[in-house]
Formats: C-alpha cells, structure tokens, sequence
C-alpha cells in the first residue's frame, strides 16, 4: 500500500501553525492549542526527503499576528492606559475580531481582523476592563475553554509580548514567581542584584508588561499566595538586598485556573480578592461551536494536509453533536437524559478526533476522511474509564445514535469498536 | 428669558431619566398649569388629591373600570420614577393646576379595543438609525442616564446651563420623535381620539388663561400636539416645540444638520434623519385644527366610569408580567432616579445584600468593581456604567464564576420586592366591592370569630360558597381553611373553618392589582404563579386549586406548562408522581363537568412515558428508594384505576410485566409488581408461584427474597391464607435457610409480617404449624360474630332481592 503523501513543499511550508508537540497528544490544551497528531515532518516515514531548513512548529502570537496588531496600534486614536500598546477597545477588537477602525491616512485602514475567540464578546471586554484597571484577572474554566490562548492574546495585544509565562505544577517553587539565585556567583560574591535570577514575573514587574500564570491551583498555596504582595503592593520585596523591584505602570497578571482543579490547591481568600474572574464557558450553541471546530481544523489541516472528505461539515457536526449531547447529559431535542462520561469532551477535543481522523487517513488510509477513523477517534476521547465510561458510551450508541437518520454508519463503526 | 407658551417634555413612561428631566425642566419653566397624558378622569379631586397624601407610597397603579362591570378595567402603573408621577407630586406640592388631558377612560374603555402597537417600535427606530442594535440600551444613554453625575455638578454650579441643556434634549426628543412619525402611518381608531383629546385639553388650558404650560405625554405624542401655542401659531407647519427659540435651540433644519442641540440626542436625531432623507418624504406632522378635533371627539360611546388608587409591585412592572409598557428592571431604574446613577451606592446595596446571605463582600471587592464598571462603560462608548456594566463587574468582581449571587442580585435588586401602600381612605377597591357582594348572595359574613361550615357540593348554594372560599385562598387570602382530609377534590364534601383577620382586607387590597372580580384576580394570580412554577408538583397542585375555584379555563394553560415542564424530567418516579393528582383532577372534572380534553392528552402521555422510563429507574436502588418506587407504583395503579385509563390493560401491565422479568429490580419492587398483576389479574396463580420461586430459590440472595416478599404481600397476609401452595412455598423456603442467613432475613420478615393484622398472623401461623381446621380461610380470623354478620346479610338479601337465610352465611 502506497499511501498518498504530501509534497515535501508542502509539509515543510505548512508548519507554521504546527500543533501541540507531540508529548502531549490527548491531553485537552486550549481552544487554539488542540492536542493533535504529530505534523508530517514529526510523523513522516524514514529517509523522507526534503525536510531540510528546521521551522519553529508554533509561532508566539505576537509573530503571527504581527501585522494585525501593528494596523490596530497605528489607527488607534482612543487612550491608552499607560504601558499600553493599544486602547482597551482595540484589543478587544483583535480579540473578538472586526475592522481597523478607518482613519483617513493611516496605513491598514478598514483591514480585517480575524477573530481569536470566539464567543461572547461581553466576556472579553469584562476582561480587558480589569486589566485596564490593574486589577489581576483569573480566567476560569474547564479543560479546552481557550483560557490559555484568550491570556496569550491579551498578553501580545497589550504588552506586544506574551513570552513572560510561569506554568503552575505541583512542583512550581516560589522562584518561578519571585526570584532565585545564581549558586555560582552568590559564593563567589556573596547577595549581589548580578547573582539575582529574576523569575517571568519580575521581569513583567520591571518592563510594566503582563505576565501570564498557567493552572493557578496546581501550585502549592504557599507559593500562590508569594502573588498576594507583587498584587496588592504592586512590588517585590528583596529582603537578602535590602531592596525591592517596584512594578512599572502597565504591569499586570493573568491567571488561568481550570474549574474542575479547583479543590486541588484552593486559592486563598486573600489571594481571590485580588482578581477578577471571567469564566470562560463552553460554546453556548452548536452553531457556535461547530464554527469554532470548523475553523480550527481548517486552519490546521493546511498544516498537515487534512484530506478532503466526501462531506467534512457533516463528519464535524456529527462529532461536535456527540460530544455536546453526552456533556450535557441529554439529546439535542431534551428528550432523552444520557450518562456524561468523565472526559471533558471540550471543543479542543472535538477538534482533535478530526484532525486525527484526517491523520490516519492520510499516513494509513485512502486519503478520504472515512467514518471508521472518526469512530476511533470518538470513542478514544470518549472511554477515559473503561466501566463508566464504556457504560455511558454504549448507552447513548443504542439509545441515540442507532435511532438517528443518517448515522448509520457512524453507529455500525462504533459498535465495531466497543 | 421668557417661559411662557407650551412647553411639550416627551418622556418614556418609568423612565427615570425622563423623571429627573421633567423636574429640572418644571423648575426652569415654572409652569402655572402642569397637563398629565392620563385619562381626563384622573383630574378628578377625589383621585388627585390622593396623589399629595403621603399615605400613598408608589409603587401604585390608578385602576379604572367600567361600574357596573368591574371586570372591565384598566391599570396605569406608577413607580416613583414614573415621569408623570413626579410631574404631579410637583405641581401638587407647589399648588401648581395639574391636568389630566388623555382621552376620558369613560369613551376610551367604551370603544373597540385596538391592542395594536403604533406600528414601528419608535425607540428601536431611532436606535436603528444611531447605529445602535439595542434599543433599551441606545435610550438609556441619550436619554435615561443623560444628566447623571454630571447633570448634578452642573445644576450645582450654574443652574440655568442644565435647565436649557434639559430643554435642548427634549426638543431633541420631539425631532427625532417627529422624522420617525413622517415615516410611520397617521394615527386612527383609538390613538387619533386619544391626540384629538390632549390638544383639546391644551387649547381649553390655553383658553382657561393660562401661561406657562407644561405637558408631560409619551415622546411618541409629541409631534402631534406642536403648534397649539396660541391664535398665531400656524398650524400645519414645522413649529417650534417651545416657544422661546433660545431657550429650545432646535428647530427641525437645525436638527437635521446636527449643528444644534447639545448634549447626546442631536447626533442620534441626524442620524435618523439622515436614514429618512433616502427613504421617506420629509414631512413634519400636520396637527389637525379645532374643528377638526372637535368632529373626532363627537359622539364617542361612552360608559360609566369608577377610578380609584390600588398598590403595586416592582415584579408587576415588568414586561414579563403581561404590562405592555413594562420595564425589565425595576429595581436598578429606582436607583437610577434615587441614587442619580450613582452606582457605587448600588455596589453597597449589593454588598449589603450579599452579606446577609453570608457571602464575603469587602469595601476592596466594592472599589474594583465600580473601576470595573467605569472601566467597562468606557470600553463599550456609554456615557456612564449602566446595567449591563454594573452586572458584569458584579460577576467578575463579586461571582467568583458562580452564579448564585448573581441571581440573588437580579431577583432582589434589579427586580426586587418593593410593594406599594394606598392610603385607608382610599375608594373601596372593585375586588372588594365583588367580594362584598358575592358575601352578600352566598349568606357568608365575615366573623372574626372561628366558624364551622360543612358543604355539600351537591347544593347549588354550597359548591358556589366552596368555590368563593376556593378563589380567596388561591389569591392569598385565606379566609377559610379547609380541614384536612375531608376536602379531597374526590369526595362531595368540605369543611371549612373560617376566620376574618383584619390584616385579610389589606391583602384584599394588595390583590387588587390581579383584576377586579375574584374570579379574574384568582384566576390572573394562578396564571402568574404557573408561569413561575418549576416543579411539577407545584403545577399539578395549582391545577387542582383551580379546578376546585372553578376555574376551568385556567386549567389548560398549567397543563401546557405541566407537560412542556414534564417533557424535560427523565424521571419515571416523577411522573408516576404526577399520575394521582392529575387522575383526581380528571375524576374531579368528570363530576362538575369541567373536563379537559388537553389533560387527557397529557395523562395519556405521561402514561406512555413513565412506562417506557420504568425499567430504568428501577435499577440499582437502594432499600430506601426501592420502597418508595414501590410506593408510587401503587398510587399509579390506583390512579389509572381511579380514571380507568385503557393502559391498566396494555402498557402499563407491559411494563410492570418487564420489571417482574428484569436482573437488577430491588426485591420490594420486583415483588410489588408481582402483587399488583396479580391483584389486576393479569397474571394466574401459577405464575405468581412461579415469581414467588425464583425470588426464593437459593440463587437468590436471602436479603432479596426477603424484600421480595416484603413487596409482594404489601402490608396484608391475605393472599398466603388464600392461597396453601404459596404458603407452602414461602415455609419451605425459611425452614430451608442455614442458620447465618436466616439471621439476615429474620428483621425483614419480622416486618412485613409485623404490618398484618393480628388476626392474619395468628392464622398464617396455625395453618403453617398445622393447627388449622381445613376451615375456608378468611383474613379476619375466628373472631367473626356471625349472629351480627347474619343482620347484615339479611339486609343485603333485601337489596338483592333474593332469599338468604341466616345459616347459609357460609
């Protein structure tokens, strides 16, 4: 079997907006970072030739949309808050996408904006007015609500730079968020500002830019709650030299948390208070989200050469239908009450079983996305529990999937596999 | 600057911008006669003269109704930030002239009723052409929150700048208003009567000598009521909306070019008018003359007309609550007239009311979210935080991602509970007026003292007097109660303890605002709370409460709101639920002749789906959900038995058939079905034996077995004493049974047989030591009288017709 393989050109060319690596395939990332299949050039067979210059896989949001945000700070004519690139309404412009508000003379007028989230606008403009009032926002929501692609947005819109990032584990320590030391040069030369290391967060305190912090509650409380003075105080005590870093003005601090951790490491009341929360929620409709779903797969099928389907709006709906209908525990229509299984079946995942679809029809298959491989896919994100899940699953194959017209083969596909 | 001449002030009705603009342009005109777009009936002394008696708290509603047929009525709704109600506290206060000038209730309750709305929504229109989608919001902006903080400063520091800036916006208003009613059709029918009558009323002022008029009317009016400023004024052409051009700066060609008019409306008025110059002609209102008003008015129909003061609610306000020029928050526009859209007063009211339900508000959480909401209105170009401004900064700030808060601050603060007072002087209000005159035809006076009275709803008199009692308990006004167990809406008969509180005549009062008859009050106030309801009980129970009020034209719409309710609950329990009540309803119906066919329907498909849901719910109980499954199945039983409902024979015998057959079925409820087919007749006693073996055969757990039997007898043994095989069978099964697991099952056996008779128990056990004497079995034992039991079959041979002799008894 020969599968049909993408131009090397192609590959090569179409790694700009690669996906997750492929460490974490399956694990719900935001909207914008969908756990997906290895690219080509990852996956690609032995002595494939012609991968020759090395391209980053994902560009930072402030390079891919560079020229976005340059035609939106250069026709901004409304005030900025201090260390701002752009007005609050232009950022919620590039967020939620529209026009370049059109000033005569100036260069990008009336240029398109695409929109980065989509959803409710009300949610982001509560968003850029908290950090429009230094006051810390926290982004909740569960897994593969674009918590953390809507922060990178902010963080490039506003400060132009969205690399100032801390990645809360359990085994964050307190010098991801305030500083450590160089070992080398503290023996040497004894408590010296050259052997300080500052962490992403004083380094946003001194250059008066956002920071972002990623899954708040996986960090321990106690280093948490080393954020309550850098918020309140807005500075960061050195007691070792008798000093202190003082934020500059257009510093601020974003913080994802996902809803479902939040009994892991609970914040601290004192550190609750200083923050705004948005939550983020699931798309509301399926029109929404299967536009969501669509978008994405498009935009990263011309990455991997996502084959073409007989009828890939069909094929996505379907899978965006099973997954809304078994997270919300009852059909479209209300009429039939379903077990939700354990996964999170976010829209980031729904994305995922597409593009993997598409994957295994490219590298194994004819090159047609075909139901078997949806099907594979689907129930991978769907069965997390092998009881419980399998149970839910099995439950809404018979009572729903079977009865419905045109799902037929989607329904004997499933069966095979379960 | 001279005030005098005709000063139209356009306002939308409970809009507190409006209100705060009429009082500041009041005070610039310092009008000697105030004219109210009120029904001319209104200006009565008896009526206004109230509105000055600090007794009278708004909100309050004027309610007009025909005399003699109370049911005909009209309500006006007032909050205090009603514009007109402001305008009349002024001149009041002042003993300033007020007017009502609208078009007498007398002719306008008399003729056909025109529900239509002017046919373009005049404040979408204008928001259309602004560039605004949302009209509610569009309005708040130029007009309700204009003059807000800023408005304050201003009249502190130079009076007359605010007061011709007021008077710019509401020739502003009047523009805007006029280029959307060049487009829209003329007035007719009812409108045109009710415009012919307000400038009737602004000539007749005229003519009465006064100088200084102010006419507070809907904005939509206004350009129908321009140019009646005197003998000079020319009709029919573009005049001025006050005399004084300095003073009101706007005359249309200024407008349209948006060179005049300061403050936010001129923009959206040459907006709008920019939309028109492509379409519409540009045509200014044409006011009719004098004579031709004089022609519309004549000979109107007219009725006998009572008017009289009654409290109202915030909640009542609303649209929602059917109020066609309703407000969707109360609340917050209370405190935009109070508080001058201040809103970091409003976050204290939030933080206040969030305290008392024990969430941790701090002065630091009240900073940031007023930032918030300061920072949000900039975002989104408002002039200042409005609603949707203060709410999303309460989430983000307060929420904390939950929603509870921000419902208690929707339902307590935007919406809120604030009822208002009308004074004891005030005219009896029609509600009372029924009520006296139906206590008067059914011979019930009001004691305060307890009073006994048993009905026979057989008696025209006394299901009339049931049905009164009924509709005052289902308005809230419990005159009487019904003592419990004798009123089952089954049964003929009711008792009643009745009691007249005082306090019961102000609820009368404050009931007042659902209708004028009992009748119609009762049946709005059901209506009201169907359309609140959630819980299928509360719907099944106010249907049954307005069947017993017969109201039977109230009881369809619950039943869509049960079913459409009922189609979201996957829950055969609730449903089963469902089932007796509504059987009763049905039963109940049949014997007053107030059927339904929709509740056939909906049995019918309850039935159908509690059925299909059956086997689900049934699995994997526990002890305690298992017995009240097999609770309901019996109340469901009786309740297709109680209507006799064709299912008793198909589905549901299908369906508890499945449950008998089904792994996983808690023992009680497997053996209830068992019983309850078997008491059908469904199944033979073969086959009951049969269920009884499996239950019992050793693959069965004993603890099952046991709660099998605990099903299948129910509460009475007199089945086994019927029945030697299965008797024998449930014997064979204990005396079979090791020690360890006798242990187990001993406390369930213990009680099921502890809940028979005694008589029973003491049977059961002579037949299973071998005791009896092969007598036929009866429940009730050995102690049978039969010389008394003789007395009786002599009668029931009576009956019959037939002969028994006393011996032949067995």
């Amino acid at each position: 079997m020969t599968p049909p393989h993408p131009a090397p050109g192609s590959a090569a060319g179409a790694t700009t907006d690669a996906p997750d690596p492929p460490d974490a395939p399956g694990l719900p990332g935001a909207l914008g970072l969908p756990g997906a299949p290895d690219p080509p050039d990852a996956l690609g067979p032995p002595g494939t030739p012609g991968v020759t210059k090395p391209t980053v896989m994902r560009d930072r949001a402030e390079d891919r949309w560079r020229h976005e945000l340059e035609a939106l700070a250069a026709a901004d004519r409304l005030p900025r808050p201090p260390g701002w690139r752009m007005s609050p309404r232009a950022v919620v412009t590039y967020l939620t996408g529209g026009t370049v508000t059109t000033t005569a003379g100036t260069a990008g007028a009336g240029m398109p904006i695409t929109a980065k989230y989509v959803g409710n606008r009300r949610l982001i403009e509560i968003a850029v007015a908290t950090l429009a009032t230094d006051r810390a926002l926290l982004l909740l929501g569960v897994p593969g609500t674009a918590k953390t692609w809507v922060s990178e947005h902010l963080a490039a819109a506003i400060s132009g730079d969205s690399t100032l990032m801390v990645q809360g584990t359990a085994g964050t320590a307190e010098e991801a968020i305030r500083y450590g030391w160089n070992y080398a040069r503290l023996l040497a030369e004894g408590p010296s500002p050259a052997a300080l290391v500052a962490s992403p967060v004083m380094r946003a305190m001194e250059r008066g830019a956002l920071v972002r912090v990623e899954e708040l509650t996986r960090m321990p409380s106690d280093v948490q709650d080393a954020l309550i003075t850098v918020l309140s105080e807005k500075t960061l005590p050195i007691p070792e030299l008798a000093t202190e870093r003082r934020a500059i003005a257009g510093f601020n601090l974003i913080a994802t948390a996902n809803d479902r951790d939040r009994g892991v490491n609970e914040m601290s009341s004192a550190l609750r208070r200083r923050f705004n929360t948005v939550v983020l929620p699931l798309p509301a409709t399926i029109e929404e989200e299967l536009a969501i779903v669509t978008r994405r797969v498009e935009e990263l099928g011309v990455a991997i050469s996502l084959p073409p389907a007989h009828d890939p709006a069909g094929e996505i709906r379907r899978v965006v239908t099973i997954f809304r209908e078994l997270r919300a525990g009852v059909t479209a229509d209300g009429r039939i009450k379903l077990k939700s299984p354990s996964a999170t079946l976010s829209s980031a995942e729904a994305i995922s079983v597409v593009m993997s679809a598409g994957a295994l029809a490219v590298h194994f298959g004819t090159g047609t996305l075909r139901v078997d491989d949806l099907a594979a896919g689907i129930v991978g994100a769907i069965v997390k529990d092998p009881v419980h899940d399998a149970v839910a699953w099995r439950e809404y194959l018979e009572t729903v999937a079977r009865d419905r017209a045109g799902w037929a083969d989607l329904y004997q596909a499933c069966r095979e596999l379960v | 600057m001279s005030m005098s001449g005709v000063h139209l002030l356009g306002i939308r009705h409970h809009g507190p911008g409006s209100a705060r603009s009429v009082l500041a342009a009041l005070a610039a005109i310092s009008p000697d006669a105030v004219l109210v777009e009120l029904p001319a009936e209104a200006g009565r002394p008896e009526v206004l003269s109230l509105v000055a008696d600090p007794a009278l708290v708004p909100p309050v509603a004027l309610l007009g109704y025909v005399t003699d047929h109370p049911e005909r009525a009209v309500f006006y709704p007032f909050a205090r930030f009603s514009p007109e109600w402001q305008a009349m506290r002024w001149a009041l206060d002042r003993d300033v002239a007020v007017r009502a000038i609208d078009l007498p209730l007398a002719n306008a309750i008399a003729m056909p009723t025109d529900r239509r709305r002017p046919p373009l929504d005049p404040i979408a229109e204008l928001a259309a052409a602004a560039g605004d989608d949302d009209a509610e919001r569009w309005w708040e902006d130029v007009v309700e929150h204009r003059g807000g903080r800023r408005g304050a400063d201003d009249r502190g520091s130079d009076g007359r700048g605010f007061a011709g800036s007021v008077l710019d916006g509401f020739a502003a208003v009047a523009e805007a208003m006029a280029a959307v009613r060049a487009i829209s059709p003329p007035a007719e029918g009812i409108e045109a009567c009710r415009e012919a009558a307000m400038r009737r009323a602004i000539r007749a002022a005229r003519a009465d000598g006064f100088t200084r008029i102010a006419v507070v009317c809907g904005a939509w009016h206004v350009p129908s009521l321009t140019g009646l400023d005197g003998p000079s004024a020319p009709v029919g052409r573009g005049a001025p909306a006050t005399a004084d051009p300095g003073a009101a700066g706007a005359s249309p060609r200024e407008a349209v070019s948006g060179r005049v008019g300061p403050g936010e409306v001129s923009p959206a008025a040459a907006g709008l008018v920019g939309a028109r110059a492509s379409g519409a002609p540009r045509v200014v209102a044409t006011v009719p003359s004098a004579a031709a008003d004089r022609a519309t008015l004549a000979g109107l129909p007219s009725a006998k007309v009572t008017l009289t003061w009654v409290p109202w609610t915030h909640r009542r306000l609303r649209a929602e609550s059917g109020y066609g020029a309703g407000v969707a928050s109360p609340g917050w526009y209370a405190h935009v007239f109070d508080a001058q859209c201040d809103h970091q007063h409003w976050f204290a009211k939030v933080a206040r009311l969030l305290r008392e339900r024990d969430h941790q508000v701090s002065p630091d959480h009240l900073v940031a979210a007023t930032r918030i909401a300061d920072g949000l209105a900039a975002l989104r170009g408002r002039p200042m935080p409005g609603l949707a401004e203060v709410t999303d900064a309460a989430e983000a700030v307060l929420g904390d991602g939950r929603r509870g808060p921000l419902d208690l601050i929707h339902d307590q603060l935007v919406v809120g509970d604030v009822l208002g007072q009308v004074p004891a002087h005030a005219p009896m209000v029609p509600l009372a007026r029924d009520l006296a005159a139906a206590q008067k035809r059914l011979r019930l006076k009001p004691t305060a003292d307890d009073k006994l009275l048993e009905l026979d709803l057989r008696v025209v008199l006394a299901s009339a007097r049931s049905q009164l009692l009924h509709r005052l308990d289902a308005l809230g006004i419990p005159w009487g109660r019904l003592d419990d167990g004798r009123g089952s809406s089954g049964s003929f008969r009711e008792s009643w303890r009745l009691r007249w509180e005082p306090e019961l005549a102000v609820r009368l009062v404050e009931a007042s605002g659902y209708g004028t008859t009992i009748a119609a009050a009762a049946a709005a106030r059901i209506a009201e709370q169907a359309r609140r309801a959630t819980a299928l009980g509360d719907l099944t129970r106010l249907a049954e409460v307005a069947l017993l009020a017969g109201l039977a034209e109230s009881v369809d719409p619950i039943l869509d709101r049960l079913a459409a309710v009922a189609a979201d609950r996957s829950d055969a329990g609730e449903l089963l639920d469902l089932l007796g009540p509504l059987a009763r309803i049905r039963r109940y119906g049949d014997v007053r002749n107030t059927d339904s066919a929709a509740l056939g329907a909906l049995i019918d498909t309850l039935v159908a789906r509690a059925c299909a849901g059956l086997g689900v719910v049934a699995l994997q109980l526990d002890d305690d959900a298992a017995a009240v499954l097999a609770e309901r199945l019996v109340a469901a039983n009786a309740a297709l038995a109680l209507i006799d409902h064709p299912a008793r024979a198909t589905a549901w015998v299908a369906a508890l058939r499945a449950l008998t057959g089904l792994d996983g079925v808690h023992g009680v409820v497997n053996g209830r079905a068992v019983r309850l087919l078997a008491d059908a007749e469904q199944i033979d006693d073969a086959e009951v034996a049969a269920a009884f073996s499996r239950a019992l055969s050793p693959g069965t757990p004993a603890r099952a077995g046991a709660a099998f039997v605990e099903g299948a007898l129910a509460g009475a043994g007199t089945v086994l004493l019927h029945d030697a095989g299965l008797l024998g069978l449930l014997d064979g099964w204990v005396t079979s049974l090791p020690a360890d697991r006798f242990d187990e099952v001993v406390p369930l056996l213990r009680r099921t047989f502890g809940g028979f008779e005694v008589a029973e128990r003491r049977r059961i056990g002579e037949l299973v030591s071998g005791r009896g004497d092969g007598r036929p079995a009866t429940p009730y034992g050995w102690d049978l009288d039969e010389e008394r039991a003789a007395l009786g079959l002599a009668t029931l041979a009576a009956i019959w017709g037939v002969g028994v002799s006393a011996g032949d008894a067995w």
